[in-house]
């Protein structure tokens, strides 16, 4: 099946989709697709197949001819979408296969268009602002009993989360367009509104996690919950309105993302060693009643520390060693 | 020591006679003190190679007639640590001398010099301490601007301090390190060597006690490697004295506690400074106690800065309910805040980069979470700086705060310390 659309300023005009070939147009009143435009001659072109069986459209010795962009061209072929001039009208041809028909699933119903009154976007933002406050005030240090005016903080955070999401969304919608994605502002703080939702998430899984786990362990899982949560929340934005399998397309992401994740990893960490700051970890967190969680004893930690002493040792005995060179 | 102790009691003995005289004078007038005395005082550069321009700048006295100068440790440290890229001179009236170190002391911060072809009287050093409140003048070059005479009183040694320090009212200022300190007789009774900065004329000197040991060494090879040596063994045997001292001064306080807001802990011994304070804040639900203790007069060393020392902080944090949460938001950033070793320059060449490592830890009936770091001495295998930080995580209501920072000790000092400390903390829940 072919499709052809005249189009006009940009907007489709007219489509017919033909089921057989040949197909001709031109502006006399017997043609498969007429076009009644001066500068179109009577039969102006034909859309057939050539001798190799492939689709081409091809001039009948118009006046006119057949433009592709600024060139004349004697035949032109439609392997896929096409844009090309009869005379001064503007054709659009697609060859089209019914296998193409995308199933729309239930997730991929909020990336149709769709208008939202100033409602929706009030509520968008709102919920956007909260997930930002949630995310302070699920912060042990945000409740320091040093801390004062605490309603001053979150007055100003929301102000800037009123500030600062629309802004990111302009952002990411300005990123997106580049790609050529199809989108509006409000879906891009949409997105973002959902995902501000993360930070207190991982604050209150941190939380829980604290005690049952060993410090180290502790460590470690706190570090893949915030590279998930980062990985996730990167890939769902870069699938805004990007209807098909965004599921892979997501999974692609969030891999891609990990391995991104841990190059800069790997490379802080070296760099880290190389300038020599300690790892220091303070991190402590009210006991969940008389739960204090795994602990070592005191003679297992001092060998850890023992440990620690010797290795800055071997350290300086190198370091003695390029001195006395 | 027997080798110069005659040298320096026959410089007492020859020079004794020709010293009465002027002696006695001086007991009226100052001026006659500091015409007498110009002659044998000493300005001590530390310099590069560069005739006009010092690395650093002190004073000195000479104690012999063979040219020996008694000056501070601190004032030839960056010679003692480098002398392959320093040279020393000795300044006097004019004059200038080529010197030679002889010998060191970092612990009670002193030096002997070598000069030669100098023709002034040596000064006498006092064989009797004085009497506290007795007067005294100190000389020396303040900030290299001239040879100037300082007078105050003498109050005897200060009563804490991991070495012993004359404590003396009088406003010594920077430059005058190395200079004598005088008794009403003109004889030695000290050197100057700091000051206490905010205090108002609060000065320090060394007691003259100590220089018999100083001017009984043998002299030193003045290459690198031979002063580097030395520097490791006063330090390793300043460790030594220092660990073996406190841990038996921890031992004779047996079980004695003291209180500090809802906790009794282990009582410092008396050679520690301590401080106590306890601060009730209504509106934040939270009652703050804390003891904190330090040695005093510990040496300081060239690029390493103080050795043998020790501080330690003791904090209760009494918490009502509903406070918790936020408090134990607060506590990282408060550990943090005393850690000393992360201060270090990572990039320092006397120092190793500071490894560190931090668990949850059960000491009795308290669960603590430990974070400590250890940064060792590159020029100086097996001494560490140290840094403990402990919080107590068992309970929300009562959060015990323990740091404990060594510089210039080995591991063994810090284990004992820390876990005679650890296993001493009791929780009381009594609130003051």
């Amino acid at each position: 099946m072919i499709a052809l659309r005249l189009v006009k300023d940009g907007a489709v005009v007219r489509e017919t989709v033909f089921r057989s070939l040949p197909v001709t147009l031109g502006r006399g009143a017997d043609c498969d697709f007429p076009i009644f435009d001066d500068s179109v001659s009577r039969r102006h072109a034909v859309l057939e197949r050539d001798p190799a069986g492939s689709l081409v459209l091809r001039d009948l010795g118009s006046r006119n001819g057949l433009h592709l962009g600024p060139q004349r061209v004697a035949s032109l072929p439609v392997a896929a979408l096409v844009h090309c001039l009869v005379g001064t009208v503007e054709l659009e041809i697609e060859p089209l296969r019914d296998s193409d028909t995308l199933e729309i699933r239930l997730h991929d119903w909020r990336n149709l268009e769709r208008r939202r009154g100033a409602r929706a976007h009030l509520r968008t933002l709102a919920l956007g602002t909260a997930g930002w406050l949630a995310a302070w005030v699920t912060e042990p240090s945000f409740w320091s009993p040093w801390e004062k005016g605490r309603t001053v903080t979150l007055l100003s955070q929301a102000l800037a989360a009123l500030v600062g999401l629309p802004l990111l969304g302009v952002l990411l919608l300005v990123l997106l367009k580049a790609f050529g994605r199809k989108l509006r502002l409000a879906d891009a703080l949409e997105t973002l509104a959902r995902l501000v939702w993360l930070a207190p998430l991982v604050n209150v899984v941190s939380f829980v996690a604290y005690y049952p786990l060993s410090s180290s362990a502790y460590d470690a899982l706190r570090g893949l919950v915030v590279l998930a949560a980062l990985a996730w929340g990167a890939g769902t934005l870069a699938a805004i309105r990007r209807t098909g399998n965004s599921r892979l397309f997501r999974a692609a992401w969030a891999a891609a993302l990990l391995v991104l994740a841990a190059g800069i990893g790997v490379v802080a960490g070296l760099s880290h060693d190389k300038a020599g700051e300690p790892e220091l970890d303070f991190h402590v967190q009210m006991p969940l009643g008389s739960f204090a969680g795994r602990s070592e004893t005191l003679d297992a930690y001092f060998a850890q520390l023992s440990l620690a002493a010797q290795q800055a040792a071997a350290e300086a005995a190198t370091e003695r060693g390029k001195l006395n060179e | 020591m027997s080798a110069l102790v005659p040298a320096a009691l026959a410089a007492v003995l020859l020079f004794g006679p020709d010293e009465q005289a002027p002696a006695r004078r001086s007991r009226a007038t100052n001026e006659g003190t500091y015409d007498r005395l110009k002659p044998s005082l000493f300005t001590i550069e530390v310099h590069s190679g560069n005739v006009n321009a010092k690395s650093t700048l002190g004073s000195a006295y000479l104690v012999s007639s063979d040219g020996r100068l008694v000056t501070n440790y601190h004032v030839v440290g960056t010679y003692v640590s480098d002398p392959e890229r320093y040279q020393l001179r000795a300044k006097s009236g004019g004059g200038e001398f080529p010197a030679r170190l002889l010998s060191f002391d970092l612990v009670n911060d002193l030096a002997l010099l070598q000069v030669e072809g100098v023709q002034a009287a040596p000064l006498r050093i006092a064989t009797r301490a004085p009497q506290p409140g007795s007067k005294v003048v100190a000389f020396g070059n303040p900030e290299g601007l001239g040879l100037s005479l300082v007078e105050g009183i003498f109050n005897g040694d200060a009563e804490k301090g991991l070495v012993d320090r004359m404590l003396l009212s009088m406003p010594l200022n920077s430059g005058m390190s190395g200079g004598p300190i005088l008794n009403g007789a003109g004889e030695v009774i000290g050197t100057n060597v700091a000051i206490e900065r905010e205090s108002n004329s609060l000065s320090f000197g060394v007691p003259a006690s100590k220089l018999r040991a100083l001017l009984a060494r043998p002299p030193l090879a003045t290459d690198k490697r031979s002063l580097r040596a030395e520097t490791r063994r006063q330090l390793a045997g300043l460790e030594r004295e220092t660990s073996e001292r406190l841990m038996r001064e921890f031992e004779k306080m047996g079980d004695a506690t003291v209180v500090v807001g809802g906790m009794h802990v282990p009582r410092p011994p008396a050679v520690f400074e301590c401080w106590d304070d306890s601060e009730l804040h209504r509106e934040e639900g939270i009652t703050k106690s804390q003891y904190s203790c330090n040695l005093q007069f510990t040496p300081q060393v060239e690029e390493l800065g103080e050795v043998a020392a020790v501080s330690l902080l003791l904090e209760h944090f009494g918490a009502q309910s509903g406070s918790g949460f936020g408090l134990f938001g607060w506590l990282p950033e408060h550990a943090r805040s005393h850690n000393q070793v992360v201060a270090i320059d990572p990039k320092s060449e006397s120092f190793s980069p500071p490894r560190c490592t931090a668990e949850r830890v059960r000491v009795g009936e308290i669960v603590w979470k430990i974070t400590s770091c250890a940064s060792a001495y590159v020029e100086h295998p097996g001494l560490f700086d140290f840094d403990l930080a402990a919080t107590s995580v068992s309970d929300p209501h009562d959060v015990v705060f323990v740091s404990l920072q060594l510089s210039g000790f080995r591991l063994e000092p810090l284990l004992s310390l820390s876990r005679r400390l650890l296993e001493g903390v009791r929780v009381t829940g009594k609130r003051p």
